[in-house]
C-alpha cells in the first residue's frame, strides 16, 4: 500500500510517498503563489515567476490560504480556501500511482470543521477514499519524526516554527507493545511561538533597507526566492531583491556584504520559553524544535539555552508523517489521543427536585488510539419530552466555553414521551464528534430523514454562558417530571423476603402493615426513599417484586368488590395499593381502576361517606394514567352538583396525578379549566364558611388539597403556553388569582413534610403565595422545589 | 467578387464568403489564416508538456513556427480524413440498411384486408350509408381504415442526408487539384487522399441508394438530435461528425466576417516576435514574471489568440538605469493600472509600453487587412499618420503631467502580394511592417524594424 505524506506550511510544500520498500526521496517545492484569471479557469502555482495576465491575475499565496483557513471556522468560508490549499499541493506532487493511504499534516489550530472540509477536499482531489485520508496533528508528526533520539525522556516539547503560528505544544511519551508513542491531550495548554511571518519579516528587515514598513512591495518572487533559501539553505549571501514601484521595477540590494544575517534567537524563543518554564512536571522532558527561525542557531546554542533538545532538519515533519504511515500499515501503535469528552444539553429531574438543565456526557473522556474511530453503544436513557416539535441538539466539547448546536423539527407535535437513542462516533482529526438521534421505539419519530444528526464541522456555534443562562431564566412554568429510584438495599431486601413469603402461600393480609411501612413515603422516609413509592423505577422491578405488587392489587381488587359495602371493613390496604397501583401490569391496572369506577364510588355519599372516602383517597392517587384521570374526571364533574357530601374528591386525584406523573399534563385544557372552576367554586365555599358537615374525612386537608390541584393544574401550560394567562386577561386566571389573595386563603401553609430536605432563604411562602407565583409566571428555583417537594409528599 | 471591404477601421469589415471564386485573394487570406491556426494549435496541444503550467511558452513557439514547413501539409490530420476514419464504417452499415418507420394514414382499404381502425374512420364508416358493413363497403367493397406503411423520412435520416452533403462539399474544397498552385497548398497529399476519395464516394453513393432518396433535405443544419441519434450507436457516430463539419462551416464564415480579428491571430505573434528580439530575455536584468502563450478552443469573433497572453515584461539596465517593457493587449490597458487608461483612446491592438523612473513611453501597434484595392493600404498608412500626429499633440504632449510619451506607432498590414503594390516605408510617425498571406516560409521581424523600434521606447 502506497501512503502519501504531505506537508503542507506557507512557504514550502514537502512530501513522501511511504511504501513497504520504504519512503521515497523527501521533496518539496516553493510554488507558493498561485494565480487565476477568469479566462484560464483554473489556478496556477508557481514561485511568483509567472503570470497569467499582467494586471487582472487573482492572486493568492499559501500564507494568505492558511491564515484564513485558521481563521474561521464558517464552512461556507473555509471551502475555497481549502479547495485551493489541496489544489497547490496537488498540482506540485506528481503522484502518478494509486495511492492507499493519505496523511496530511495540519496545524493544531486548525478546526474541526476545517478538518472535515479539508478531508473531504483531500479524497476528491487525490482520489482516496475519505476513510483512508488522515490528517495528522503537526506535533504529533514532529515527535514521530524525533521520537527514535528521546532516549529515556517520558514527555516531549514541540516547538514547531515552520507553520505559520509557532505553536508549542507538551506530549507525553507511553510505550506501548514496545513502541514510544506520543499522547496528545487536546485540553492541555499550549503554547504560541513567533509567528513565521513576523520572522520573515525580521529577517527580511536585518537583511535588506526595507524602512519601517512591512516588506510587502518586494516582488512576489523575490520573497519566495528568500523563503526557499531560509527553508534550506541558511548559509547563502542574500540574493538581490526585487521591490515594484508603480509600473517599473527596481533592485534592492542587501545592506551588508556577508552571509545573511539570521533573526534574533532570543527574539523568537521567548514565548516559547515561557510555556516551557510554565509546565508544572515532574518528568523527564526533551524539547524538539523546528522550523529555521530556530535551526539557524545550531545545536549548541538550543542545548545550551534549554538543556536536553533535539533540532529538527527541515523535512523533520514529512518524516514523522512517514513514520506513522508505516506503523498504520504494519497495525503498529502511531500515536494516543486524549479525547477531551463530550456531553449533550439536556433537561433533567427528579421528583422533588427542580427541572434542571444540565451537561450530560455521551462520550467520556479517555485516551484511544489517534487512528481509531471510536464508535461507542447507543446510549438510550433519553427521551423526547411530549409537546414537542422543535427541539435543539446542543453538543459541547469537555470544558469549551462554546458548544455546537443543530435544531431539529419532529414532522408534528408529539403527545407521548418519545425514547431516543444517541449514537455518537468520532476519530481524532476527523473532524470533530458526530451525534445522532434515532427514535428507539418508533421508527417515524423523526419523519423521512430516520434520525437528526449533528455534525461537529456544520453545527453552529454558541456561547456556553448563554445557554445556561437562558435555561435558567426559563422558569415560566416547569416541573419535574422524569423519576427514578432505586430505593434503599434495606428496604429492597424486606420486600424480596416478603414477596417469597406470599410465593410460599403467606397471606398478604398479613403483611399490609410492614408492607406500608416499606413502601408508603412519610415525612421521616421521603428522604431516604422508599423502594418505588410514586417513582420510577431505573432498571423496573424484579421479577419477586414484580410478583408481590401484582398480588397486592389483585387482592385489592377483589377486596373493592368483596368489602365496598361493609361498614368497618379495614381499609389500610388502599394506601399502600395506591403507592403501588403505578407498577402492577397494565391489565391489572385497567382492570383495578375498571372496578374503582364501576363501584360508583366518585358519587356515593350517604352513611358509606368515609369508608368510601377512604377508597377514593386510595384509588385518587392511582390515577397516573391520563386516560384514566381523564375518565375519572369526566365522570366525577359530571356529578359536580351532587357532590354536596365530598367536594374534595374531584381535587386529590387532580393534584396527585399531575403532581406525580411523569409526563406532561395531557388532560385537556376544558378539562382543567372545569375542574379549576370547581376549584374556585370550593375556594368560595371555604371563605363563605359554607361546608358540609364537619365529620366528613379529611375535611382538614379540603383547602390544602384544592390549592394543590389548582397548583398543579397549571401544568397544563407544558403543552398550551398560553392556559390560564393572566397577562392575556384570561377570566378564570383572574378568578383564582381573586380567591388567592383572600386573607381565608392567603394564610394556608405548605405541609412541612413538602419542605423537608429544600433550602429556602428566609420565610417560605404560603401555598396560595406559591400558586400565584406559578400563576403569575414568576416562579423561581426554590418555588419550583417547593413544588416538586409538595408533589412527592401529599 | 463581390467586393465589400472598407478599411480596417472596426473589427467587424463584414466581407462576404463568395464560394464561387475559390481563388480570389480574400478567400485564400482566410483558408491560409485557418491554416497557420491550425499549425499554432497543433503546437500548443503537443507543447504542453514543456514544464510550463499555464500555456505554452513564447520562445518555444516561435521557434517552432519558424521551423514549420509551411509548402507541405501541416502535421495534423485534415478534417475530412479524420471523419472518413471515424465515420466511414458507421455511415457503410446505415448504407446497408437505413433506419425506418411505419407511418400511419388514413385511406379506403378492402374489408377483408382492413386491420386497423381509428377514431376517425370509425366515424366515417358510422356515416357511410347502409346498415351491414357489405352494405357500408358499397359495390368496390372497401372501407375507411388505417394504413401503415414504412419510410425513412426520419430526422436521423436526414441528418446523415446533410452529412454526406457537407463531407461531400468539404472535399471538394480540399481536392487535390491540377493547374493551380494556390489550390495544391491546401489540397490533401496523396496518402490523406487515399482515404479521403474512398469515403467522398461512399457518401455520394450513400445518398443515391433508395433508403435516401425520398428523404427530406435539411435547409438548415439540425441542432437538436433525437433519440436515435443520441443512442444509436452508428447515428450517434455520424451525428458527431455532422456536428464538427458544421462547426467548421460556422467558424470559416465567421471569419469572414471578423477577417482582421482573424489577421490579429498572426499580427500578435509578430509582435510577440518582436518584443522578444527587440528585448531579449538574455538582456534583460530581470524577469519580474513570465506569461506563455494561450489559444482558446475555438474562436472568439474570430480571435483564437487569448489576448492576455501577450509575453510578460522585461526589465533592461542601461547605465544603472532600470526600465521594464511590457507588451501589453487592448485588454490589459482597460484592466492594468489608471496611468495606462488613456491609452484607450489610441484604440490600438496592443501598446509595447517602456517604464522609466519618470516617463512612459508607448507605440502603439494596430494590425490592418484592407481590401482589393491597391490603395486601402496607403490610405490607411496616411490616416494613421495623420491621427497620431493628432493625438500625440491633443493627448500626450511633452509635458504631461502623469509622463505618458507617445512614440511610432506600428502598423502591420496584411499582404496580399499584389503585383505593383506601393509598400510604406517607416516615418517618423509610423512604423510599418507587412506579413504575406501566403504562408510559404515564417516572415520574422526585420533587424531593422526590431532596431527602429528598441531606438524608438529606449534612446529617444
Amino acid at each position: 500500500m502506497k501512503t502519501l505524506v504531505i506537508d503542507s506550511t506557507p512557504w514550502v510544500t514537502q512530501w513522501s510517498i511511504e511504501t513497504k520498500e520504504g519512503p521515497s526521496e523527501y521533496r518539496k517545492s516553493h510554488r507558493t503563489v498561485g494565480r487565476n484569471h477568469s479566462s484560464s479557469y483554473e489556478w496556477i502555482w508557481t514561485e511568483g515567476n509567472q503570470n497569467i495576465t499582467s494586471f487582472s491575475d487573482q492572486t493568492g499565496t499559501l500564507v494568505d490560504l492558511w491564515r484564513k483557513v485558521l481563521s474561521t471556522n464558517q464552512v461556507n468560508e473555509l471551502l475555497e480556501p481549502m479547495r485551493l490549499l489541496v489544489g497547490a499541493a496537488k498540482s506540485v506532487i506528481d503522484a502518478k500511482e494509486r495511492l492507499g493511504q493519505l496523511v496530511y499534516l495540519i496545524p493544531e489550530n486548525l478546526s474541526e470543521v476545517g478538518q472535515n472540509v479539508i478531508l473531504a477536499e483531500l479524497s476528491n482531489q487525490f482520489g482516496v477514499a475519505q476513510s483512508e485520508v488522515y490528517l495528522l496533528w503537526r506535533p504529533v508528526a514532529l515527535a514521530l519524526g524525533a521520537i527514535r533520539h528521546v532516549g529515556n525522556s517520558e514527555a516531549m516539547v514541540i516547538a514547531d516554527f515552520a507553520h505559520l503560528d509557532g505553536g508549542v505544544a507538551e506530549l507525553v511519551i507511553k510505550t506501548a507493545r514496545g513502541l514510544k508513542a506520543p499522547v496528545r491531550d487536546f485540553m492541555k495548554p499550549r503554547g504560541r511561538g513567533r509567528s513565521l511571518d513576523e520572522s520573515l519579516d525580521d529577517w527580511l528587515g536585518r537583511n535588506y533597507e526595507t524602512g519601517d514598513s512591512k516588506p510587502e512591495y518586494l516582488e512576489t518572487s523575490s520573497v519566495v526566492k528568500m523563503a526557499s533559501h531560509l527553508g534550506a539553505d541558511l548559509n547563502f549571501d542574500p540574493p538581490l531583491a526585487w521591490c515594484q514601484d508603480g509600473l517599473n521595477f527596481r533592485p534592492l540590494p542587501p545592506c551588508h556584504e556577508d552571509f545573511a544575517r539570521p533573526v534574533e534567537f532570543e527574539h523568537t524563543v521567548t514565548s516559547a520559553r515561557s510555556f516551557i518554564e510554565s509546565l508544572v512536571t515532574d518528568r523527564n522532558v526533551i524539547s524538539v524544535w523546528h522550523g529555521w527561525p530556530v535551526y539557524w542557531q545550531g545545536d549548541e546554542v538550543v542545548q545550551r539555552n534549554f538543556g536536553k533538545s533535539i533540532l529538527g532538519e527541515p523535512q523533520l515533519a514529512v518524516e514523522g508523517g512517514v513514520e506513522f504511515a508505516r506503523r498504520r500499515r504494519l497495525n503498529l501503535p502511531t500515536y494516543f489521543e486524549v479525547l477531551p469528552g463530550y456531553a449533550i444539553w439536556c433537561q433533567t429531574s427528579e421528583l422533588g427536585m427542580p427541572r434542571r438543565h444540565q451537561w450530560e456526557s455521551l462520550i467520556r473522556k479517555r485516551v484511544v488510539d489517534g487512528t481509531t474511530t471510536v464508535k461507542d453503544d447507543p446510549i438510550d436513557r433519553f427521551q423526547i419530552n411530549p409537546g414537542t416539535l422543535k427541539f435543539p441538539l446542543n453538543i459541547r466539547m469537555g470544558e469549551s466555553t462554546k458548544y455546537r448546536f443543530v435544531e431539529a423539527e419532529l414532522p408534528s407535535q408529539i403527545d407521548t414521551a418519545a425514547p431516543i437513542l444517541i449514537h455518537s462516533q468520532i476519530r481524532p482529526t476527523g473532524g470533530g464528534v458526530k451525534i445522532a438521534l434515532a427514535p428507539r421505539d418508533e421508527p417515524d419519530l423523526f419523519g423521512k430523514n430516520a434520525r437528526v444528526a449533528l455534525k461537529w464541522d456544520q453545527a453552529e456555534e454558541r456561547s456556553v454562558s448563554a445557554i445556561e443562562t437562558a435555561t435558567s431564566m426559563d422558569h415560566r412554568y416547569s416541573y419535574p417530571f422524569i423519576i427514578q429510584s432505586g430505593g434503599s438495599y434495606d428496604s429492597r431486601l424486606q420486600l424480596e423476603n416478603i414477596s417469597s413469603a406470599i410465593r410460599a402461600g403467606a397471606s398478604i393480609q398479613n403483611y399490609i402493615g410492614a408492607l406500608s411501612q416499606i413502601l408508603v413515603p412519610t415525612l421521616a422516609n421521603a428522604e431516604i426513599g422508599v423502594p418505588f413509592g410514586g417513582r420510577q423505577v431505573r432498571e423496573g422491578l424484579s421479577e419477586n417484586v414484580q410478583f408481590l405488587v401484582n398480588e397486592i392489587c389483585r387482592f385489592a381488587h377483589a377486596r373493592i368488590t368483596d368489602d365496598v359495602n361493609a361498614p368497618g371493613a379495614d381499609w389500610k390496604w388502599t394506601r399502600l395499593v395506591s403507592c403501588l397501583f403505578l407498577y402492577a401490569d397494565e391489565d391489572i391496572q385497567d382492570a383495578l381502576f375498571d372496578r374503582a369506577m364501576d363501584a360508583d364510588y366518585p358519587v356515593m355519599g350517604g352513611p358509606a361517606a368515609i369508608p368510601l372516602s377512604q377508597a377514593f383517597y386510595a384509588f385518587g392517587r392511582t390515577c397516573r394514567n391520563a386516560e384514566h384521570l381523564e375518565r375519572f374526571l369526566r365522570q366525577t364533574l359530571a356529578e359536580w352538583d351532587s357532590l354536596e357530601r365530598a367536594p374534595w374528591v374531584v381535587f386529590w386525584p387532580f393534584q396527585k396525578c399531575l403532581g406525580n406523573y411523569g409526563e406532561p399534563a395531557r388532560v385537556p385544557s376544558d378539562l382543567v379549566a372545569s375542574v379549576m372552576r370547581c376549584a374556585v367554586e370550593l375556594l368560595d365555599r371555604i371563605i363563605e364558611g359554607r361546608l358540609p358537615a364537619p365529620q366528613v374525612f379529611g375535611m382538614s386537608n379540603w383547602k390544602k388539597w384544592t390549592l394543590s390541584a389548582i397548583l398543579f393544574g397549571l401544568r397544563r401550560r407544558e403543552l398550551d403556553s398560553k392556559f390560564m394567562d393572566l397577562d392575556s386577561g384570561d377570566s378564570l386566571a383572574a378568578d383564582v388569582r381573586a380567591r388567592l389573595l383572600r386573607s381565608e386563603i392567603f394564610n394556608t401553609p405548605i405541609p412541612p413534610i413538602a419542605l423537608a430536605g429544600i433550602e429556602i432563604p428566609g420565610h417560605p411562602p404560603t401555598l396560595p403565595e406559591l400558586i400565584l407565583r406559578f400563576l403569575e409566571a414568576r416562579a423561581d428555583e426554590t418555588d419550583i422545589a417547593i413544588a416538586g417537594g409538595i408533589g412527592l409528599t401529599s | 467578387m463581390r467586393d465589400r471591404a472598407c478599411a480596417s477601421g472596426g473589427a467587424y469589415i463584414g466581407l462576404k464568403s463568395d464560394q464561387g471564386e475559390p481563388a480570389s485573394e480574400l478567400n485564400e487570406f482566410i483558408s491560409e489564416s485557418l491554416r497557420y491556426i491550425q499549425r499554432l494549435e497543433e503546437i500548443v496541444e503537443t507543447g504542453g508538456d514543456n514544464g510550463s503550467l499555464c500555456g505554452i511558452s513564447w520562445i518555444l513557439v516561435l521557434e517552432q513556427l519558424a521551423q514549420t514547413d509551411w509548402q507541405n501539409e501541416l502535421a495534423r490530420k485534415p478534417l475530412i480524413v479524420q471523419l472518413a476514419e471515424e465515420q466511414g464504417v458507421p455511415l457503410q452499415e446505415i448504407a446497408r440498411g437505413a433506419k425506418k418507420v411505419l407511418r400511419r394514414f388514413r385511406e379506403k382499404e378492402r374489408v377483408s384486408r382492413a386491420r386497423e381502425f381509428d377514431k376517425a374512420s370509425m366515424i366515417r364508416i358510422a356515416q357511410l350509408p347502409g346498415r351491414t358493413l357489405a352494405q357500408k363497403a358499397g359495390p368496390r367493397q372497401r372501407i375507411p381504415a388505417v394504413k401503415r406503411f414504412e419510410t425513412t423520412d426520419t430526422l436521423e435520416n436526414r441528418v446523415v442526408e446533410h452529412f454526406c452533403r457537407l463531407v461531400e462539399g468539404e472535399y471538394r474544397r480540399v481536392e487535390p487539384d491540377t493547374g493551380n498552385t494556390r489550390s495544391e497548398r491546401k489540397g490533401l497529399s496523396s496518402e490523406h487522399n487515399s482515404v479521403a476519395q474512398p469515403f467522398a464516394q461512399l457518401c455520394r453513393s450513400t445518398r443515391a441508394t433508395e433508403d435516401f432518396y425520398g428523404v427530406t433535405k435539411l435547409r438548415s443544419p439540425c441542432v437538436s438530435p433525437n433519440f436515435t441519434l443520441e443512442q444509436n450507436s452508428n447515428y450517434r457516430s455520424i451525428w458527431l461528425g455532422y456536428k464538427r463539419l458544421i462547426q467548421r462551416r460556422s467558424e470559416e464564415e465567421e471569419c469572414w466576417a471578423w477577417a482582421r480579428r482573424l489577421f490579429l491571430n498572426r499580427a500578435m505573434v509578430f509582435t510577440a516576435e518582436l518584443f522578444e528580439q527587440a528585448f531579449p530575455e538574455k538582456e534583460t536584468a530581470f524577469l519580474p514574471y513570465e506569461k506563455h502563450l494561450r489559444t482558446w478552443a475555438s474562436q472568439h469573433h474570430g480571435l483564437w489568440l487569448d489576448m492576455y497572453s501577450l509575453p510578460g515584461p522585461r526589465v533592461l539596465e542601461a547605465e544603472g538605469e532600470f526600465t521594464t517593457v511590457y507588451l501589453l493587449s487592448s485588454d490589459d490597458i482597460v484592466e492594468g493600472p489608471e496611468l495606462l487608461h488613456p491609452l484607450s483612446c489610441l484604440n490600438a491592438d496592443a501598446y509595447i509600453i517602456a517604464a522609466k523612473t519618470e516617463e512612459v513611453v508607448i507605440s502603439p501597434v494596430y494590425g490592418f487587412v484592407g481590401d482589393c484595392s491597391p490603395s486601402a493600404l496607403s490610405r490607411a498608412w496616411e490616416d494613421l499618420q495623420q491621427v497620431q500626429c493628432r493625438i500625440r499633440r491633443e493627448m500626450f504632449p511633452p509635458d504631461s503631467p502623469d509622463g505618458l510619451r507617445l512614440q511610432q506607432s506600428l502598423l502591420i498590414w496584411a499582404d496580399f502580394l499584389r503585383p505593383g503594390q506601393s509598400v510604406p516605408d517607416n516615418c517618423d510617425e509610423v512604423l510599418a511592417a507587412g506579413i504575406p498571406v501566403l504562408n510559404d516560409g515564417w516572415v520574422s521581424p526585420s533587424n531593422s524594424l526590431t532596431t527602429a523600434l528598441r531606438q524608438s521606447l529606449l534612446e529617444r
